[in-house]
């Protein structure tokens, strides 16, 4: 899937103000942000999704123009078809399980139908959930959370999954065996993903591309899975740890 | 007290307090509800100022309340021939007076709550429901109002329990007339003016037990959450 992304955005809070200008493009299907906190990264995944409005420029997704400042488009949110993991999973904490990760089939204000909670089950089976379909969000573990986010963002079906730091939250151990599993989730739906982190491992285990950024600007795109296949996997992980070290020791 | 007293009673000011409350909670819950998501989303010049007007009928004596709505409604009042002609109504000495005193004194109970509740949902949840297709009414609706609710109801059954004992602009605007301004309130003071004792008796213990029972839910849903 083919994302080119060209904006402007400007926000400003009461102490500064932040400007992003970006211009990247890519067609593999995982697509790594790397940066500093502060350098832009999740700006841009919510410019994406439609949640905050860049000044100029031009968001095109499998060929869709999700929002473009000259051509006057800037599609809402809910048109969009894009899965966003929250950082901190954002799971609506009045719905137990099943009416979070159902939360998209429902047509409110009609309750569920019955091929609906069908396709609910199925994917809550796919994730492990179904002994906690009634649970509330607060009862579950870090990884149990997240895998819910992931069953209710991949049940509607998106043309794109943006994750917001998705391992930040949890220890170390954890994160490895969720960043395996998030490998096998994006492999079996065939979802394209866009991750935002600051963590190397991430950039590691789930880069094709990796756009790495300073200061609300891409200082490189690096092939990953190019680089893979030309220098070997363990040459090619040394490449891009230095690349990522070489991005702190800047800073 | 004797019990003889429970048959005897007249019964009048407690049906009337509770249909003066209940209008003016009702009116106050979506009056409160609708002017606390305006100030808890929009950012507009004169908030604070406006915020300030809107708190001021819990701070302000109710005698100086109801001396205002004597001078907005009253018969030579800004609205009062207006509202006489168009709509045939008469605040002054009625029981609607009564609902329009109890539903400003109670209002700013639910504005403030109703706010604080609007104010801490975590906007990403939003944002969530956003991102998987909702539109802005669904969003209000399915993520909003259920995550507010606790808040608003909370607000709503101060305001009750407020309306229920209002006085003085009552008192002010529509009097207390038995029969048919009298509230549950006005009939203690005459009952006591009246030296009657017996009957104040009753009424104080009618609106004591009314009042414990609204402060006790209320501090049940404001209290940590259960389920």
């Amino acid at each position: 899937m083919r994302l080119s992304i060209d904006i402007d955005v400007r926000l400003q809070s009461r102490e500064r103000v932040f400007l992003l200008n970006v211009k990247f493009d890519s067609i593999d299907d995982r697509l790594v942000i790397f940066g500093p906190s502060g350098a832009g990264k999740s700006v841009t995944i919510q410019a994406i999704a439609g949640l905050i409005q860049p000044t100029r420029g031009r968001i095109e997704l499998g060929g869709r123009v999700l929002f473009d400042s000259a051509a006057g488009i800037n599609l809402p949110a809910r048109e969009r078809r894009v899965g966003y993991l929250f950082q901190d999973y954002a799971l609506f904490p009045h719905l137990n399980v099943v009416e979070n990760v159902g939360y998209a089939l429902r047509r409110w204000p009609w309750p569920l139908g019955v091929a609906e909670r069908k396709r609910i089950e199925d994917m809550l089976k796919l994730f492990g959930l179904q002994g906690l379909a009634n649970s509330h969000p607060r009862e579950l573990s870090g990884g149990q959370r997240q895998r819910v986010a992931l069953a209710r963002a991949l049940l509607r079906e998106p043309d794109v999954l943006l994750l917001d730091e998705p391992f930040a939250a949890m220890d170390i151990l954890l994160r490895g065996r969720m960043r395996q599993e998030l490998t096998d989730i994006q492999g079996r739906f065939g979802v394209p993903m866009v991750v935002i982190t600051h963590d190397l491992e991430d950039v590691q285990a789930l880069a094709d591309t990796l756009v790495v950024y300073d200061l609300g600007q891409v200082a490189r795109t690096i092939p990953c899975a190019e680089w893979r296949r030309r220098e070997g996997e363990v040459r090619a992980r040394e490449l891009i740890a230095e690349v990522c070290a070489g991005q702190y020791a800047e800073l | 007290m004797e019990f003889a007293t429970l048959t005897m009673l007249d019964w009048d000011p407690l049906w009337l307090t509770l249909r003066v409350a209940t209008l003016a909670t009702l009116v106050a819950l979506v009056l409160g509800t609708a002017s606390a998501l305006l100030f808890a989303r929009v950012r507009f010049p004169g908030r604070d100022v406006l915020d300030a007007i809107l708190t001021l009928p819990m701070v302000m004596p109710p005698t100086v309340l109801g001396y205002y709505l004597i001078v907005v409604f009253g018969r030579n009042g800004w609205f009062g021939p207006w509202l006489e002609q168009t709509f045939g109504i008469h605040l002054i000495f009625t029981w609607q007076g009564a609902v329009v005193a109890a539903a400003i004194v109670a209002f700013p109970l639910v504005f403030k709550s109703a706010r604080a509740a609007f104010e801490n949902i975590e906007p990403t949840l939003e944002r969530a429901a956003r991102t998987l297709g909702s539109t802005e009414p669904a969003v209000f609706f399915r993520v909003t109002l259920p995550l507010a609710t606790r808040g608003i109801v909370a607000g709503t059954l101060l305001a009750y329990a407020r309306a229920m004992g209002e006085f003085g602009a009552t008192l002010m605007i529509a009097g207390n007339l038995p029969g048919r301004t009298q509230t549950l309130s006005m009939a203690v003071y005459d009952a006591v003016q009246a030296g009657d004792q017996a009957r104040a008796d009753m009424l104080v213990v009618v609106i004591s037990v009314t009042c414990v029972l609204i402060l006790v839910v209320s501090g049940r849903l404001l209290g940590p959450r259960h389920h």
